[in-house]
């Protein structure tokens, strides 16, 4: 039988109940608007789709997947401005502001799901043991943790629609989806990581031990010494393909289409970015050669092949 | 006819025996290029530089570092590619 696609997205109406719900005061409405303006649909697309796509696919009413994708957007703007505080990307004099605005989005996202659970309902433990992982993991090689908060709304979908028998696929699948979007941000983000000394998954598959102990200097060398010299780039993201390949297969057996075809549209996206930045460092590594060794006995133009 | 320790007679070495030497000097001209200590090892001390990659070097390849190699030319060069590297070089493209 075939599945109905979920309905358009419109943002602009999201963004606007998200702040109605919310009612940022005078105080804290910049940040709420400026943060919020920087959580597009593009770069979070399965925070912001992945509601409408389930109820599309278990048919539950229009009002809950737009309530839900509501307390997505507000539970991702909590997590950003909890990760730029920890990460130290907010103004010291604008922390506590921060701070406070995290806790009443999250307390927004969480009003819809007040209103369809009653204390005592699984879903609140679920959501307790979410949040926990999410916290507990966020900075480490457990990537799946964080799924966690996306896994809130798509386990409610579940209980609203009685099919809890779809639950346990489902959260492997979200398990790899995240897994895959997380080791692409760790390779994009890994000379800030570096720097700011939090672990990052491209940099401990490429240099082995405790980075904090070889310092800053010293690692940003040896990880930019394999991309030029080894193929830890084209590995990196064979890991990404993998797991976002997994994760969609897992969506196909969920008969979970839109979810399926946008891993897969994505997983395509990233493995050409890969190529390019292979390349990249490849072409890097023949100029520095032909740079130092233009003319060294033994080697062919420096060992460069280009 | 010449010789040398690594490889035997030269027309043996032509059409083989390339690529590890290839591999090498890219290996330690990327660490050179990321690493100013490594680079300033290179030009003072090339055998020990290369020995902890665990590359031999020939007499021939040290008297090249020592004397041949115009290293403060290099090290002014060096800087557009050493600027290549970040990846938002890269990613700006996109």
């Amino acid at each position: 039988m075939p599945v109905a696609a979920a309905p358009a997205l419109d943002a602009h109406a999201i963004r606007a109940a998200a702040r109605a719900r919310l009612e940022p005061d005078a105080e804290l409405a910049p940040l709420f608007d400026a943060t919020l303006a920087n959580l597009t649909p593009e770069r979070w697309t399965i925070e912001w789709n992945l509601p409408r796509w389930l109820a599309a696919r278990f048919d539950l009413p229009r009002t809950v997947s737009d309530a839900l994708v509501e307390s997505n957007v507000l539970g991702l703007l909590c997590v950003r401005l909890t990760d730029d505080v920890a990460d130290g990307d907010i103004a010291p004099e604008d922390v506590a502001a921060a701070r406070a605005l995290a806790a009443a989005a999250l307390d927004a996202a969480l009003r819809p799901y007040r209103a369809l659970f009653p204390p005592g309902s699984p879903f609140w433990s679920f959501f307790e043991r979410s949040m926990a992982a999410w916290r507990a993991g966020s900075d480490g090689p457990d990537h799946a943790t964080r799924a966690a908060p996306i896994k809130v709304a798509a386990h409610a979908c579940c209980l609203l629609a009685g099919r809890s028998d779809a639950w346990p696929e489902l959260d492997r699948c979200l398990d790899r989806a995240m897994t895959a979007l997380v080791l692409y941000d760790h390779f994009f983000d890994w000379e800030a990581d570096v720097q700011g000394g939090r672990w990052n998954a491209f940099v401990a598959g490429v240099v082995p031990g405790d980075p904090s102990e070889r310092g800053a200097m010293r690692t940003r060398a040896a990880v930019l010494t394999a991309m030029l010299t080894r193929e830890v780039v084209v590995a990196h993201f064979g890991r990404i393909a993998a797991e976002a390949d997994a994760a969609a297969r897992l969506a196909d057996a969920l008969e979970l289409d839109e979810l399926a075809a946008y891993l897969r549209s994505w997983a395509n996206a990233a493995a050409a970015q890969g190529e390019d930045v292979a390349d990249h460092y490849r072409r890097a590594a023949d100029g520095a050669t032909r740079l130092l060794f233009p003319i060294a006995v033994g080697t062919q133009n420096g060992g460069g092949s280009g | 006819m010449s010789e040398d320790q690594w490889f035997g007679r030269r027309e043996h070495r032509e059409p083989y025996g390339f690529s590890e030497r290839e591999v090498a000097f890219k290996l330690l001209a990327s660490h050179a290029l990321v690493d100013a200590e490594f680079f300033s090892w290179l030009r003072t001390d090339p055998v020990a530089a290369a020995a902890q990659l665990h590359i031999a070097l020939t007499e021939r390849d040290v008297e090249y570092l020592k004397n041949e190699v115009e290293w403060d030319r290099i090290a002014e060069n060096a800087d557009p590619i050493r600027e290549s590297l970040h990846l938002d070089i890269v990613t700006n493209s996109w």
